[in-house]
């Protein structure tokens, strides 16, 4: 897939997705944390993968990231990504706790929370794009690694390496009470499954 | 003045002395230093995948660890360094996602580190040093005059190889 591919119309259309994907998203996160967060509008936009790290300050920062393979009439990978500083505040307020400073290896319950919240922000963006198309798509269960962004981001890359060069990154920022935790999802799919979702909208 | 000569993913680049050389973030891919004892430059290569053979889009050679690693080696030799005094260092190919399912993409650590000791194997440059495998990432720099790679990781004790 090129970059000029994906504009005007068929963008328009994936980013209203992420609107609706947020929303459910929101739904579901304040029944879990008894709305202790809150979640803005995400911004949707097309990234080329080598820009990926430099979103999170660059290969060599720390990052927290859930993983998630789906399958189905469309097929590819979800990744919510964190820089380590907000995901200890995100696990904090869940977990009602307090990190160390700087590098930190987080503990199982810790690496659980995340990947809830990773699971439910992701399953909320793949349903909302099921539920508009009407096509299937199944997740696997979640995996969660916390290093170099870097390091991170090669395993998606080398999957999208065979199929195309870009990503689609939705920003979302989350408030927790006062505090904002600025995280987001990065959705990588095959040219395929791009044209399978346009195509049963219409638009093409 | 020195420089620090940044290699990126799916690349190479040789390096003179008092220049260093270095690529960031090794995850599952792995970074390969050529080198010899005598020569006052080497190569670094960062390669993704084991082998150009089984993908179709296979335009970027540097991706591969056998057309890479051909490639590099032709490149060092044209620059006057002899194949058979090559010496190479090698770090990466960790595994940095434990899925419960089983797939292929969990296991490509160990395949491209796998593929890239074949490929040296067949060009007869013997690895004098490694820092394979586990499941974290790794940023390393090769120094021309001590012949040494400085492998860092986030919270953990830099190493030298």
């Amino acid at each position: 897939m090129n970059n000029q591919d994906l504009t005007g119309m068929k963008l328009d259309v994936l980013k209203e997705i992420g609107n609706i994907g947020a929303g459910n998203a929101t739904t579901s996160l304040s029944i879990l944390l008894n709305n202790n967060l809150r979640m803005e509008l995400p911004i949707v936009k097309i990234m080329n993968f080598d820009e990926v790290p430099e979103r999170v300050g660059g290969a060599e920062t720390i990052v927290s990231a859930v993983l998630t393979h789906f399958k189905g009439d469309v097929s590819g990978m979800i990744l919510f990504i964190l820089e380590l500083e907000e995901a200890k505040n995100l696990a904090g307020s869940m977990l009602g706790k307090k990190y160390e400073e700087g590098f930190i290896e987080f503990d199982h319950m810790d690496k659980s929370a995340l990947k809830e919240v990773g699971n439910i922000l992701m399953s909320s963006y793949l349903s909302s794009i099921s539920t508009l198309t009407n096509l299937q798509v199944h997740t696997e269960p979640p995996a969660i690694c916390v290093d170099m962004a870097g390091s991170v981001l090669d395993l998606p890359l080398i999957e999208l390496g065979q199929i195309g060069d870009n990503a689609l990154v939705i920003d979302s920022k989350f408030l927790d009470k006062d505090e904002p935790i600025d995280g987001f999802l990065m959705f990588v799919a095959d040219e395929e499954s791009y044209d399978k979702i346009f195509k049963s909208l219409g638009i093409i | 003045m020195s420089e620090v000569i940044k290699v990126g993913i799916a690349d190479w680049k040789i390096c003179s002395a008092p220049d260093t050389i270095t690529t960031i973030g090794l995850g599952s891919c792995v970074g390969i230093v050529i080198y010899t004892i005598g020569d006052s430059f080497c190569g670094l290569l960062h390669i993704m995948l084991p082998s150009s053979k089984e993908i179709r889009n296979n335009a970027n050679r540097s991706k591969f660890a056998d057309t890479g690693i051909e490639d590099l080696v032709s490149a060092l030799e044209k620059k006057g360094m002899k194949r058979i005094q090559m010496r190479a260092k090698i770090a990466g190919g960790a595994k940095m996602f434990q899925f419960t399912s089983k797939s292929d993409i969990g296991t490509i650590g160990d395949r491209n580190v796998d593929s890239v000791k074949n490929v040296l194997k067949e060009y007869n440059i013997p690895i004098v040093s490694e820092d394979c495998g586990a499941d974290y990432g790794r940023t390393i720099s090769f120094d021309l005059d001590t012949k040494m790679l400085t492998v860092r990781c986030a919270g953990r004790a830099d190493k030298q190889i």
